[in-house]
C-alpha cells in the first residue's frame, strides 16, 4: 500500500516537472505561437482605451516584426499593403488602422510551422479580424496568411507577413 | 404505449444502446464533416442560381476521381476549413479569358451563359489561366467588376461541390 503510494506521489512530481519544464523552456514551436498570441493581444481594442495604453500597446506591436519586415496584402480593390516596412512605419500603420476601429479583435488559428532551419520558421495560419468601426459597421474578416519568422538576438520576430491570394485576377 | 414514449425519450443506458449512440456518433461525423458538410450561403455572388441566406451540402467526394469541368459550381477554400467561396468554373488551364462590354469571351470566342441573369457591362483584358489552375466566377456580375470577387485559383482549393 505504501509502495502504490509512493508510485503516485513519484508520478505526480514527475509529471509536475514536466509541466514546469514545458512552462519555463517551451519549444521553439511553442514560441513562434506565442509571438502571434502577442500580436493578437496587441492589436486588440476595447472602446475605452486610453492613450498610453494605445502607445503602449502600439511600442510593443512593432517590436514584433523585423527591422524591416515584407509585407503582401493585396487581391482586394480597395487596400493594398505591400512593401517592406521598419518599424516605426509598422507602428504608424497600425495606430492609424486602430483608430478606425471602436473595438477591435485579431484572433489567430490553424497554425501549420515548418522550421526550414533553426532560425527561420514558416507558419501558415488562419487570422480574423472582428470589431467595430468609428462608423457603427461590424467587421469580420478571415484570410489564410502566410509569414517568415526570423530567430534574431534569441527572438522570434515576424520577417514577412503574406496574406494568401485565393482568386488571382 | 406510454412505456414506448418513456423508453423512446428515456432509453435505458444499456452498453447495446451506448454502441448505437456512439456508431450514430461517428456516423454523422464521417458523413457531414468529410462527404457531406453542410453550409449556409452568404453573399450574393452566386445569384440567382443560389440566394443569399440559403442552405446546402458541399459534396466533398465530388472531385475525388475527377476533376472540375467548365460549368460547375465548386466550393473553393477561403479561409481555414470553415470558409468558403462559391462560384462557377469558366475556364480551364491554359485557357484564355476575357470580357468585352459583360460578354466573357473563351479564347477569343464569345462563350454563352444561360446562368447569367442580370445585366453586365465588365470589361477585363485577356489573361491565361495559369497551369494547375481554374477560372472561377460568381453568376451575379450586375455588381461593378472592382466589386466582385472572381479570378484563378489552384485546384487544390476546390473541396467539393454544392448537392444541389
Amino acid at each position: 500500500m505504501v509502495k502504490r503510494r509512493h508510485l503516485l506521489i513519484g508520478f505526480l512530481i514527475l509529471l509536475g516537472g514536466i509541466l514546469i519544464w514545458k512552462i519555463l523552456f517551451p519549444s521553439e514551436e511553442k514560441r513562434v505561437i506565442q509571438r502571434f498570441e502577442l500580436l493578437s493581444q496587441y492589436t486588440e481594442k476595447k472602446a475605452n482605451e486610453d492613450i498610453l495604453s494605445t502607445a503602449n500597446r502600439i511600442k510593443n506591436l512593432s517590436q514584433l516584426f523585423s527591422n524591416p519586415c515584407d509585407f503582401k496584402i493585396e487581391g482586394d480593390p480597395f487596400y493594398s499593403f505591400t512593401g517592406s516596412y521598419s518599424r516605426e512605419e509598422i507602428g504608424g500603420y497600425a495606430l492609424r488602422g486602430r483608430s478606425y476601429f471602436l473595438d477591435l479583435s485579431l484572433h489567430f488559428s490553424d497554425y501549420k510551422i515548418k522550421f526550414s532551419d533553426r532560425e527561420t520558421a514558416q507558419v501558415q495560419l488562419i487570422g480574423r479580424l472582428t470589431g467595430k468601426t468609428t462608423a457603427g459597421e461590424r467587421v469580420d474578416e478571415v484570410r489564410e496568411l502566410l509569414c517568415i519568422l526570423k530567430k534574431i538576438e534569441k527572438a522570434w520576430l515576424i520577417a514577412r507577413l503574406e496574406v494568401v491570394e485565393v482568386l488571382k485576377r | 404505449m406510454k412505456q414506448r414514449i418513456k423508453g423512446f425519450f428515456f432509453p435505458s443506458l444499456t452498453p447495446r444502446f451506448l454502441i448505437r449512440v456512439a456508431l450514430v456518433g461517428v456516423l454523422a461525423y464521417l458523413v457531414f464533416g468529410h462527404i457531406l458538410t453542410p453550409f449556409l450561403i452568404r453573399g450574393t455572388s452566386m445569384e440567382p442560381t443560389y440566394r443569399d441566406g440559403g442552405f446546402n451540402f458541399c459534396v466533398k467526394v465530388r472531385y475525388l476521381f475527377s476533376e472540375p469541368k467548365r460549368g460547375d459550381v465548386v466550393a473553393i477554400r477561403f479561409a481555414g476549413n470553415q470558409r468558403m467561396l462559391l462560384k462557377r468554373v469558366v475556364a480551364l488551364e491554359g485557357e484564355e479569358v476575357e470580357f468585352r462590354k459583360g460578354t466573357l469571351f473563351i479564347n477569343g470566342k464569345p462563350f454563352d451563359e444561360p446562368y447569367v441573369q442580370y445585366p453586365c457591362d465588365w470589361n477585363l483584358p485577356p489573361r491565361r489561366v495559369e497551369k494547375g489552375c481554374l477560372y472561377v466566377i460568381g453568376d451575379n456580375r450586375s455588381m461593378p467588376i472592382e466589386e466582385h470577387l472572381f479570378g484563378q485559383t489552384r485546384i487544390e482549393r476546390i473541396v467539393g461541390s454544392p448537392l444541389w
